[in-house]
């Protein structure tokens, strides 16, 4: 079991001509991903690494014959949004919008326009999602072989905004054994189609997943969210969050912040001190070093 | 009251009177806006409008301000 993706899973990837949307379709597919098209306007009839593309969704669904589940996104920021808005048409509920830098109304409007279509976007800014050997949307572990190093199956499901940080914590994770049920790299921009809390339903609902790590960073209120919604579900699953940056609390810190866009905020609840009062009171294990994670989940689940 | 906008700018933001004067309120929304959009000051609430496209839709000004006083307007169609 898994969230999100399966070894049937079908997506095409939405400006697939582009030199790193070359380079992530490669790593997919030698992952064992079904990458079943790619778009680019004007490039129909070409190839990039056997997968045919078309200069539109609509003709990769009508090549593929039947649905497709999933589409990665790596247009440039200016039409990440009509690209988006182009694949939830084409009937897929699964975007990874790899893309950073889209002006936040874009995604407001996306976010929304999926939400009223019952779609769920991952991203943007984001490495998108893995299931260790089955399959992996986007280019989150990196090429196949050294996602296969970082990523075993096993029962935690791992949910992060740094991409960097979701494959350093499976790596954890897998080197202790514990392993991991489905890999997200949620985005690391101020508004995303996916929160941690987003998510949880899913992982609730997988019953392979055993236990959730996230990785948390000062800014930014998904991590109250996570609380709030820990606490008004009463969650099977127990949670560690992996809290980087306490250093930015020290006042001679003040006025730093962490290169992702949605931390660059002020709020007083922001600060990593207050994240982690609020998590670890809504019964999640806080941790400050990675090497911390695979034994605080172990005591969690009780192996 | 409502901001003066610029066209780059997704949202607009509603804010009614006697909310809109009340110094208490003022200092709340300053205190939960994490983007900097709301600035107390003795008249009430100013909303500062450089920093509307800071937003990122939290919602948690329309939870802090008395039930309907105050709204976020979105300027796109989804």
């Amino acid at each position: 079991m898994s969230i999100l993706l399966n070894k049937d899973t079908t997506f095409i990837v939405q400006g697939i001509t582009g030199r790193e949307a070359v380079n992530l379709t490669k790593e997919c597919l030698d992952y064992g991903s079904k990458v079943v098209g790619g778009v680019t306007p004007g490039r129909k009839g070409r190839e990039v690494h056997g997968v045919p593309v078309f200069d539109t969704v609509a003709q990769a669904v009508e090549n593929h014959g039947s649905q497709i589940d999933g589409s990665i996104v790596t247009v440039p920021p200016g039409f990440t949004k009509d690209a988006v808005i182009e694949a939830i048409a084409g009937g897929i509920k699964l975007i990874v919008v790899v893309t950073e830098r889209i002006p936040r109304g874009d995604v407001a409007e996306m976010v929304e326009f999926a939400d009223m279509n019952e779609a769920r976007i991952i991203g943007p800014n984001c490495l998108g999602l893995i299931v260790p050997e089955v399959c992996k949307m986007g280019g989150i572990g990196g090429p196949a072989k050294d996602a296969a190093k970082s990523y075993k199956p096993g029962v935690v499901g791992v949910m992060s905004r740094s991409g960097g940080m979701t494959t350093e914590i499976s790596s954890s994770l897998t080197a202790a054994g514990l392993g991991v049920s489905t890999a997200v790299s949620i985005g690391g921009d101020a508004i995303i189609g996916s929160t941690y809390a987003e998510l949880m339903p899913y992982f609730e609902a997988d019953e392979e997943t055993q236990a959730i790590v996230i990785y948390s960073e000062p800014g930014g209120r998904m991590e109250a969210q996570l609380a709030d919604w820990q606490a008004e579900n009463n969650s099977r699953l127990p949670i560690v969050a992996f809290m980087a940056g306490k250093f930015m609390d020290d006042e001679s810190m003040k006025g730093m912040t962490f290169g992702h866009a949605g931390t660059i905020v002020e709020g007083k609840e922001d600060s990593a001190t207050e994240k982690i009062k609020r998590l670890e009171s809504a019964g999640i294990t806080v941790v400050e070093r990675i090497d911390e994670i695979p034994d605080a989940v172990k005591e969690r689940i009780g192996s | 009251m409502s901001a003066e906008t610029m066209d780059s700018v997704f949202i607009d933001i509603e804010l009614d009177e006697p909310a809109a004067s009340d110094p208490e309120l003022a200092k709340k929304l300053e205190e939960v806006c994490t983007v900097g959009i709301f600035k107390a000051t003795e008249n009430g609430t100013e909303i500062v409008q450089g920093q509307l496209d800071e937003c990122v839709l939290c919602y948690l000004c329309e939870e802090a301000a008395p039930e309907g006083s105050l709204r976020i307007i979105k300027k796109y169609e989804a």
